[in-house]
């Protein structure tokens, strides 16, 4: 069951998600390459295990968050959604 | 004036009712080779066969009409009498009984049929004007943030996307935006809210959907004015309109057509679990990487500690100290090893000395004397007897001069007391004592005149 939303703009937990995935990757992909110094690397490592820590909760966190809006143009007369199931 | 049998009349032609069927069919199948024809169903049968037999009819008329296996069988609706329905059917003869009927091969609803025509008459329109070219497809974003789904707030379409989206990847937003998908007001509600979520760019993308239903249920998404909001649309659409069957025009314009609303959230989003294994990949390969850098590092320490070890002094006297007991016991080792060669050698000289041994020598010299020895005592017997032999010869020589043999014939000789031969009377005064050697024996004798 969806849970009432927050404002849109207060969460954008897909950006963030899809930010961190990303630079978890290329975090991996410049640590093999083998050529940072150990101070870049353990900070990389700290960096990226956060990075994974922050997706790992933001999936377990995630709950849908449905709206009902009858006007596009009035975004702050959304309504929470429930669908019968 | 006629007869029937006027000589000059034509033979006749006399058909058999088989022939004569036979040939009306092939007249009538020649003629009428495929029609459509609308009207109301009556007389309606479905028996064991699969077969479908009706009777068509309009105010005036009816035709007898048969439909047969398979094509009976792909009906989208249950034929019933009453309906008002459209067939395409081949026009024939039923031979045994010569009966006319219809060889329907498609049935539709009559009202279908329209909706149908107009469908093709608004895709092959809008086909022309480009409105379905591939090329202005755009991609849906990797990552949708929030999509809006244009579809009934009370459908069958909205909770299967709903249901899907919180499954795979509830980190999206979602907003229903509420219109009608049926009937006369779907149309024109469905359009304004298509142009309206594209001017408000509140979503990544619009997902225009709902539920199967019937041509005409699902008419208000192939609606002229609906498709060209959805190819006006500054967001990227998806549609998903009725069943994997069903196509609406939206479906051609947007730029992802989905078979069913639930394909359409599952293209829509990524897979939670599968992004789930890819993190946790990710997270290994760093641990993985970060455990061997620091494992190198450690190896790195370890080697130098051990180098810097071995420079200690205490480590150096050990080393020394080592050293030194090496070389003591190459020492003794060297010394003990001479000791042994040296008795080696003595042992050897030993033996030869020992096969040097005087015993040797003096049983051969006692075999040598011995030999001397019989020799001698050879010799010397020779000698004896070769002596023996010349004084045997002596003997006798000495015997045919012996005076012992003058004395035999009476001859005396005469010895001073000191033994020698007298030969002259001179130098004995009387008194001296002399010998006279006779043949037999001697007598002492002495001189009693001298004159």
């Amino acid at each position: 069951m969806a849970k009432p939303a927050p404002a849109p703009a207060e969460t954008p937990s897909v950006a963030d998600f899809e930010h961190s995935l990303d630079e978890l990757e290329q975090l991996v992909a410049r640590m093999e390459g083998g050529e940072l110094s150990l101070d870049e690397s353990l900070a990389s490592f700290e960096r990226g295990i956060g990075l994974y820590r922050h997706c790992q909760q933001a999936l377990d966190q995630a709950e849908l968050r449905v709206r009902l809006l009858l006007d596009p143009d009035a975004p702050d007369d959304a309504e929470p959604f429930e669908s019968e199931s | 004036m006629r007869t029937p049998d006027h000589p000059t009349a034509p033979p006749r032609n006399i058909l058999t009712p088989s022939t004569l069927n036979r040939l009306v069919r092939g007249l009538l199948e020649d003629a009428l080779p495929l029609v459509w024809i609308e009207g109301e169903l009556c007389n309606v049968s479905r028996p064991a066969s699969g077969h479908l037999y009706f009777t068509l009819k309009d105010a005036g008329a009816q035709v007898r009409a048969a439909m047969f296996k398979p094509k009976s069988s792909w009906l989208r609706f249950k034929p019933a009498d009453g309906m008002h329905v459209l067939v395409r059917a081949r026009v024939g003869l039923y031979e045994p009984r010569g009966e006319f009927q219809l060889v329907a091969e498609h049935m539709e609803l009559a009202g279908e049929g329209a909706l149908r025509r107009e469908f093709e008459l608004l895709k092959a329109k809008l086909d022309a004007e480009g409105l379905f070219e591939p090329s202005r497809k755009r991609p849906l974003p990797r990552y949708v943030r929030r999509i809006g789904v244009i579809t009934s707030a009370t459908g069958a379409a909205i909770r299967d996307v709903l249901s899907v989206l919180r499954r795979r990847w509830p980190l999206v937003e979602v907003e229903v935006l509420p219109v009608p998908v049926q009937g006369r007001e779907a149309p024109p509600a469905i359009a304004a809210m298509l142009r309206k979520a594209s001017a408000s760019a509140r979503h990544d993308v619009i997902l225009l959907t709902r539920g199967g239903g019937s041509l005409e249920d699902l008419a208000a998404f192939s609606d002229e004015a609906v498709a060209r909001a959805v190819h006006a649309s500054a967001i990227p659409v998806v549609s998903a309109v009725g069943h994997e069957i069903d196509f609406s025009i939206a479906d051609f314009v947007a730029d992802l057509r989905a078979a069913t609303p639930s394909a359409a959230a599952e293209l829509l989003v990524p897979d939670a679990l599968a992004l789930r294994r890819h993190l946790g990949q990710l997270a290994q390969r760093l641990q993985l990487l970060e455990q061997r850098r620091l494992q190198a590092q450690t190896q790195r320490v370890d080697h130098l500690f051990a180098r810097l070890q071995a420079q200690r002094p205490q480590a150096r006297l050990a080393r020394d100290r080592e050293r030194l007991e090496q070389l003591h016991r190459r020492l003794y080792g060297a010394l003990r090893e001479q000791a042994r060669s040296r008795a080696n050698r003595l042992d050897r000289l030993h033996a030869r000395l020992l096969a040097q041994h005087p015993r040797q020598r003096l049983q051969l010299l006692q075999r040598r004397l011995a030999e001397r020895e019989r020799s001698l005592l050879q010799c010397m017997s020779h000698r004896l007897e070769r002596a023996r032999l010349t004084l045997r010869q002596s003997a006798r020589a000495l015997q045919a001069v012996s005076p012992l043999a003058t004395l035999e014939r009476g001859y005396a000789i005469v010895f001073d007391s000191d033994g020698r031969v007298l030969r002259t009377a001179k130098h004995s005064p009387p008194g001296t004592p002399l010998r006279a050697r006779l043949a037999d024996g001697e007598l002492s004798l002495k001189v009693t005149d001298n004159p």
